[in-house]
């Protein structure tokens, strides 16, 4: 008859240790600011005369701003996605092809154009508005 | 007796006018001061670029969107049905040339100009 004696390891005793190190205390205390409380009976606040202010004026130039700010970033928007790739060939340059072939076909039928960067700017711009959707921003 | 003469003289008048001659003389501005000479002429500068420019344009335009067409170019026209207005566009920028031998052709097109020049 064999007997068997109790073994030490943690398996046999139903124990697992694990030291668990990462949780840490911290105390933070709140530190301990002013009351910003408007009280007009500190004899602290001095009231000063506001100059007149120009609302149309002020109004203006912030619409314009932000009228230069949207534009700005839509130019930028459509500079990047000129700078993008379709079939390894920069987009730029496929429109830049576009507007040499535009141009050539139409000096063959001997037409003429009357304002070449403004065609110029068209195409781009057409070219751009039906297929810009997709721009990873 | 005058009033002979000045029938005669008239009538010499009459018989003297040549009204191809007459268009000939016309000046540039003379045809399009005249409102429908200048619609008539317009429409003969639109169906000319149409016969032989438009087409072509299309094609470009198609050719383009078939070679390079993906998920960032030409995306919004997959069918590529958009030629048309890319002809139109560039119909804007192309100089008017106007061909005034339509009317020494046809006359009776000439009609608004004689009005108005009195003839």
């Amino acid at each position: 008859m064999t007997t068997s004696l109790p073994s030490s390891n943690c398996w046999a005793n139903n124990k697992l240790l694990i030291k668990d190190n990462a949780i840490k205390l911290e105390i933070k205390e709140k530190p301990n600011t002013p009351s910003l409380e408007f009280n007009p009976t500190n004899p602290k606040i001095k009231f000063l005369p506001l100059p007149p202010l120009d609302y149309n004026d002020k109004l203006t130039y912030l619409l314009k701003n932000l009228e230069d700010l949207k534009n700005r970033k839509k130019q930028e928007k459509f500079q990047k996605w000129l700078r993008e790739f379709s079939n390894n060939i920069q987009i730029k340059n496929i429109i830049d092809q576009l507007i040499c072939d535009v141009k050539s076909l139409i000096k063959n039928k001997e037409f003429s154009i009357t304002d070449e960067n403004e065609l110029k700017n068209n195409i781009a711009t057409f070219i751009y508005s039906i297929s810009a959707c997709q721009v990873k921003k | 007796m005058p009033s002979k003469k000045i029938n005669e003289v008239k009538q010499e008048k009459e018989e003297e006018f040549d009204p191809i001659e007459f268009l000939k003389n016309l000046s540039y501005e003379n045809y399009v001061n005249c409102v429908e000479a200048k619609e008539l002429l317009d429409d003969e500068h639109f169906w000319n670029y149409e016969k032989k420019l438009s087409t072509h344009l299309t094609n470009l335009y198609i050719k383009y969107n078939t070679q390079f067409g993906n998920n960032i170019l030409f995306n919004k026209d997959p069918n590529k049905i958009f030629g048309v207005y890319f002809a139109d566009l560039i119909y804007k920028f192309i100089e008017k040339k106007y061909d005034v031998t339509i009317f020494h052709d046809n006359l009776e097109l000439a009609t608004p100009l004689f009005e108005l020049y009195d003839k």
